[in-house]
């Protein structure tokens, strides 16, 4: 589970190009690291693409931080 | 084909786009409002002359046939209705319109929007991807949608930045897009004002963007980069309208 958590938040930072060590787990990531709602959208597109993790649209506004996205991807895992 | 780099899967699913659509999907946009509508867009078409003294350039540009995407720079309520009033009359018995849910809270301003034209609300609170799914299945029912990328309207005239969302919905609906500047609405009703004061108002058509392009380039490209550069280059083509 720990290697999934380095995964995604390397695939977190090559999608929104910010560096890893930029990306604070728990900063939200469209407010405090600008990063565009849609852009947020083609993480989990690329999740999807990789891990076939499917994110629901319902949860999709609920996520912000890098966390949220692990946390969701290891309930998607489990 | 599906490529490794290719990630409008995802995206795909989000607009609900390999859903099949009922043969009344566009029909039931429209409301018992719509009986009073020939009405309406006499008076207001009398008015856009006299009042703003309406005018079109590029007609010419407009696909013979729908399906296609009419989007424009956004900085007054008189955008959509200088566009739509702009057409030509076989058009726009096909138009479809977005507008924002906050008229939903507004009755009469829901029941004119519905009276003037088939339409439906995005919701600027929750989650726009209801609004878009139901764009990509008018397009797919073969009629015209009107849309401001900008997503709001400017506060100054000058054009905003625009939503991806745009490119998404054209380049995965392979649906081209119709670029347009509405040149004096902002002057004539912008935002804070209720009353119109009286200017001439010209709505500028430009060549349809085509989307076959960006389509096939999701195949090397992740498909954000895809819808923005699409996005990027409708803008350029409004910008560009709006110095001619």
């Amino acid at each position: 589970m720990e290697n999934i958590e380095k995964e995604i938040k390397a695939l977190v930072s090559k999608v929104v190009k910010i560096p890893e060590e930029k990306i604070d787990p728990n900063a939200d990531l469209f407010k405090d690291l600008g990063v565009d709602s849609l852009l947020g959208v083609e993480i989990f597109a690329t999740l999807d693409k990789k891990y076939h993790i499917d994110i629901p649209e319902q949860k999709l506004i609920k996520i912000k931080t890098l966390n949220d996205i692990i946390a969701i991807a290891k309930e998607q895992i489990k | 084909m599906d490529s490794p780099q290719d990630t409008s899967s995802y995206w795909r699913r989000l607009l609900k786009l390999d859903e099949e659509v009922p043969a009344d999907f566009a029909a039931k946009l429209d409301s018992f409002w719509k009986i009073f509508r020939r009405p309406l867009h006499n008076i207001i078409s009398k008015l856009a002359k006299s009042d703003f003294g309406l005018s079109a350039r590029g007609l010419e540009n407009l696909p013979e046939k729908p399906p296609f995407l009419i989007a424009s720079n956004h900085s007054s309520s008189l955008d959509f209705p200088a566009v739509f009033l702009s057409l030509p009359e076989k058009y726009k018995k096909d138009v479809v319109a977005m507008y924002t849910s906050f008229f939903d809270r507004i009755p009469p301003a829901k029941a004119a929007i519905k009276t003037f034209v088939p339409s439906f609300a995005v919701d600027l609170e929750g989650s726009f991807w209801d609004a878009l799914s139901k764009a990509g299945k008018v397009l797919k029912s073969g009629k015209i949608v009107y849309i401001a990328p900008e997503g709001q309207r400017s506060y100054d005239g000058k054009l905003l930045p625009f939503k991806v969302g745009v490119g998404a919905l054209a380049v995965e609906t392979k649906t081209p897009v119709v670029p347009a500047y509405i040149k004096g609405t902002f002057e004539a009703l912008p935002r804070g004002r209720f009353i119109p004061r009286k200017h001439p108002v010209k709505v500028i058509f430009g060549k349809p963007l085509e989307t076959e392009e960006f389509f096939i380039k999701k195949g090397s490209l992740p498909a954000y980069d895809v819808y923005k550069e699409f996005t990027e280059k409708l803008r350029r083509e409004i910008l560009r309208l709006g110095s001619v």
